[in-house]
Formats: C-alpha cells, structure tokens, sequence
C-alpha cells in the first residue's frame, strides 16, 4: 500500500483545471485588497 | 471568564481527547500510525495542513499585528500559492510515491545515509524547540489574563494534546485537525461579526478611519531586500519559504503522505493555495476591526492584565496620572477619528486624518511611557500585542462566543503542537532508531517506541515552554539557527531532481548553505525570507559543482 506509485496521466487536466480556479481566485483576493489600499489609503 | 464561557472551553478540550482515542483503532501497524495508511482524502489533509500551519501566534499574535500595524503582514503569504503549484509537479510525486514515511529518509535512497540523519538531525533540534515556542505564547497569556500558574496554563494545552498524538497517532491528529480548523473559523468569523456589528460607525467609515493609518496598505512595491514586508519578499522569498515548509519540513510532509493518491496530496496542498491569503486577511482585519473600535471604546492602557496589576500595586499613583492622560487622549483622539468618518471633501479630510494621526500619536506616546513603567516593575519584556484581541474578546464578546474564541485559540495551539510532535515521533523512529539502533524491529515494538517518543517530545515542550522565559536566549539562538538551514534543506531536495548530483556534493552543499545563510543572518541586515532563497542557491550551486566530479550518483547508478 505504501508503494503507490503516481497516476500522472488520468489527473494531469484535473489538476490544471484546480490550478486555473487557484490562480482566478489568486487575482481576485489581490484585487480586493488593492482595491482597499487604493480607495481607502491615507 | 463567565462559567459558560469555561464550559464550552472543558467540552471542547474533552471532545478532542475522547474523539482522537476513538481514532486509533486503525494505527496498529507503523504504517497505520504514521500515515494512516495512505487513506485519507484530499480535503481531510487538506484541512490538517492548514491547521498545522494556523498556530495559536496567528490567533492572538498576527490578530495584534493586525490591530498594530495593519494588514501588510499579508504579503509574506504572496508565494504561497506558487509554491503549492510547485510542490504539487515536483516533491509531492517524488515523496507520495516513494513510500517513505520521513522526507529524510527519501535523501538516504537518493544520497546517503550522512545526508538524511543530518537533514532529521536538524528537524529534531528545531522543531523540537518550535514546538516548545508555540506552545508557550498561548500559555503566558492564558496565565497573564485568567491568573492561572504558568505550568497549569501549559498543562491545559500540553497534556490533552500529547495524549490524543501517542494513543491515535497521525489519524487522530489529521481528524483533530478538521475539527479544530472549523472551530478557529467559525470563531475568527464570529469576531468578526460582533466587530460590524457592535462597531459604533458604518463599515465604510471603519475602513477610512483604518485606511488613514496606513492599516489597509496591502502592498509594498519598492524593491528592499532588508524590509520583511513587501510584495517582491513575499512572491520570491515568500516562494521559497513556503517551499521548504510544505515541502521538506515533516510537520507538514507527513500531512501529505497521508493522503490516498498522488493526486490526492496535491489537491490538499491547493486547497491552502485558495484559502490562505483570504484566511491570512481575515485575521488581520480582526486585529483591524479591534483596533478601529477601540478609537470609540476605550481600550485598556495596558493590555497584558498581568503587569497592569503591578504596575497598579507598585506604581500607583505615576499609573493614574498616565490614565488619566489617557482619558483626555482618548476622548480628543475619538472625535478626530469621527471626524475622518465624516470628512466628505479631498482637503477637509487631509486635515482631518492630520489631526487623527497627530492624537493617535499622543495615545501611542502614553502608551510607551506605560509599557516603561511596566518594564521598570516587572522586569520582562512589555510589547503586549499578543494580548489586544483577547482582551477584547472577554470584555466586548457575548457570553458563549467568548468561550468559543478560547477554545478557537486552544484548538490553533493543538493543531500545530499535535503535528509536531507526531512528526518529531516519526523522525526519532524511522530515522534515527529504525535505522541505526534496531532495523529489524517488528511494527509492535516500533509502535512502543513510537508512543514512547511522542511522550517524550511531549514533556521536552512542556519544560520548554514553562522555562521559555528564563530559555529565552537559548530558544532565539535555537530559532535563528533553524532559519540557516530552513533553505538549505530546500536546496538538498531540489539537488535530488538533479540526476548528476551525489551524496557529498549533497552534504557539503547542506554546510555550505547553512554557512553562508549564518554569514547574512548575523553580518547583513538582508530581510530572513531573502534567506531562504540564498540557503537553497548555495547547495544548488555547491552541489551541482561537486556533482560533476567523482562517482555516479545512486539514482544514475
């Protein structure tokens, strides 16, 4: 059980896709907060 | 505290317990114990990760920060979803599917045996350490605010958690983990909630009066390597950081190992891709929010109850001429942040947050000459940021909620200490006694001596942490020391991707990056997370340069 080796091909575009969602959501938190810094800054 | 409040405290801590027993029915084989037999979900680990990463410091410590010096602090997480996404093509295939139960052990299949114990040698010292620090900071202030003795502060967090690690081992504490993680959110959003809703002005005039400060500057551009906190530390040094964190330190490894499938692994990793910066705010604009009420509520002058009542006993009338200074301050200071609020012009609200600024500048300077005094009578160190927001939790939160907070920072503390002694257990095993003390050993014995292990890094943290004070010196040097090698072992998994790379290249690779990390840490003043990056440099460089001489390396051989 311990010796699973990886399952490359049948996860490669699953994990594509999970990593577009990080990076949309990446882009949206940084925006919130700029959009804070910007509007709100002394 | 109010009884209920306790109540919700005792329920939770014997909930943990009872749960994490219940847990080892299916930790009778090391395997069992130390990876759960490579059965958990994605989201299981995905959860045990965060909450091993989320310790007590970031409740009561990083919330202050937040309330001191705004939400900056967030730019040291900007690497981190990079980083996730690296690890996920790169050391958690390389890890998952190699079917160790250490990452130092995988350096042995690759290098030698010198690299790996050296590489567990370190974790042991530091972790074990580390593991001591965090379970002090939530201690000393349990102490400070519920008069309790230190020892029974470290007791209360200390023995349920080494008791729910030795008996269910990484099952207990990976299933511990999720339930603790939902806790500290739901209590982080609780704050938050009494925060808008007991807050005497409109959310939008809170973010002025905050943003006025400097509190809501989330970026930091300019190009500094000796500032800590700015946008390029975080994405490059952050990057590395968190690299060799998620990637090479077994606290967080062994999180993954769990984990069913490689794809699994991978997918808990990007689960505090998504989550962390947005969790990361969220205590920070808790601290925010606390330190925006209290322009309407006046805040205690000193927030560590501890030495304000010394101060009261030994110094009493120089306090309650400061006091009522502070009162003064505080009520010119509140009309000047409402009126920041109500400023709806460019030049009258210019005016307005320079006059807020000069008043807030009048409590800060009150506020030292109070910490002084603190410092004169206690003689101990006076910053009192870890004690803001839960000073303001027991006086401003309803009954239960306050209780729900405590049990919330219980649980942040539980979560990082559980997974650092299970790991510690693991490497003192697999590393060290399996391997160079009894390598025929049956899984019965090996998980005696497992337990026996956990027990002990138990009682080392727990002298740690209730000697932390007089320790000081020894933890910061223990502590500096564990950040040389931070990016150095960072840079000894990246050399084993490197087919031309062999064992001594590895080894002297390791010295000559901690080495050099030590030069910059004690003769620069380049900002620490710079450092990782340096560390993991060096042993490429080191390594691949020593790779091209001598024998071939395993992998090749």
């Amino acid at each position: 059980m311990l010796h699973e080796g990886p399952h490359r091909e049948d996860t490669q575009p699953k994990f594509r896709r999970t990593l577009i969602n990080v990076l949309i959501v990446q882009v949206v938190v940084l925006v919130i907060l700029g959009f804070l810094q910007m509007f709100y800054a002394a | 505290m109010h009884w209920i409040n306790w109540l919700i405290v005792v329920v939770y801590l014997t909930y943990v317990v009872v749960d994490g027993v219940r847990k080892s029915k299916d930790t009778d084989t090391i395997s069992g114990y130390f990876v759960a037999n490579k059965s958990l979900a994605w989201w299981v680990v995905g959860l045990s990760v965060m909450a091993t990463q989320l310790s007590a410091v970031t409740m009561i410590g990083t919330t202050g920060q937040g309330a001191t010096d705004g939400i900056r602090f967030v730019q040291i997480y900007f690497g981190l979803p990079l980083a996730m996404v690296i690890l996920g093509v790169t050391i958690v295939p390389m890890l998952h599917g190699s079917g160790v139960y250490t990452a130092y052990e995988y350096l042995e299949r690759r290098f030698d045996a010198k690299t790996r114990s050296f590489t567990a040698l370190l974790f042991l010292l530091s972790r074990g350490m580390s593991c001591g620090t965090i379970l002090a900071a939530p201690a000393v202030v349990f102490s400070a605010i519920f008069g309790l003795p230190l020892v029974w502060s470290v007791a209360l967090i200390g023995l349920p958690t080494v008791i729910y690690t030795m008996i269910g081992g990484v099952q207990a504490v990976a299933w511990a983990d999720v339930k603790q993680m939902v806790l500290i959110i739901v209590a982080l959003l609780a704050v938050m909630a009494v925060l808008v809703i007991q807050m005497p002005v409109s959310p939008n005039d809170a973010l002025r009066i905050a943003g006025s400060t400097g509190r809501l500057q989330a970026f930091d551009f300019s190009f500094n390597i000796n500032e800590t906190y700015t946008f390029w530390s975080g994405v490059i040094g952050g990057t590395f950081l968190m690299l060799s964190y998620f990637g090479t330190d077994q606290s967080q490894v062994q999180r993954f190992l769990t984990a069913r499938s490689v794809n699994e692994a991978k997918n808990s990793l990007l689960m505090s891709a998504y989550w962390k910066i947005p969790l990361q705010g969220l205590v920070l604009v808790v601290g925010i929010g606390v330190f925006v009420y209290y322009q309407f509520v006046r805040p205690p002058l000193l927030y560590n109850p501890a030495h304000e009542a010394a101060v009261v006993a030994d110094r009493g009338s120089a306090y309650s001429a400061l006091e009522r200074r502070y009162a003064d301050a505080f009520t010119l200071r509140e009309s000047a942040a409402l009126a920041v609020a109500d400023a709806d012009e460019d030049t009258r609200r210019a005016d307005a947050i320079a006059t807020f600024l000069e008043r807030d500048g009048e409590i800060e300077s009150i506020r030292a000459e109070a910490l002084a005094l603190a410092g004169e009578v206690t003689d101990e160190a006076t910053s009192d940021v870890n004690y803001i927001v839960p000073r303001f939790v027991l006086s401003e939160l309803p009954i239960g909620l306050a209780g729900l907070f405590i049990a919330g920072v219980l649980a942040a503390a539980m979560s990082s200490i559980a997974a650092e002694l299970n790991a510690l257990a693991t490497a003192s095993v697999i590393d060290f006694y399996r391997r160079w003390v009894n390598p025929d050993a049956l899984d019965s014995h090996l998980l005696r001596v497992s337990k026996g292990a956990t027990v002990f890094w138990g009682i080392f943290a727990c002298v740690v942490a209730t000697y932390a004070a007089t320790l000081g010196s020894l933890i910061e040097v223990v502590n500096r020391f564990g950040s040389f090698f931070y990016g150095s072992i960072l840079g000894v998994f990246l050399l084993a991707m490197i087919p031309r790379a062999k064992g001594w290249g590895a080894f002297l690779g390791l010295i000559a990056g901690m080495t050099t990390v030590g030069y910059f840490n004690f003769r620069t003043d380049v900002a620490y997370l710079w450092q990782n990056l340096i560390g993991a440099a060096v042993v490429l460089a080191v390594g691949i340069a020593l790779g091209s001489f001598g024998e071939k390396s395993k992998s090749e051989a």
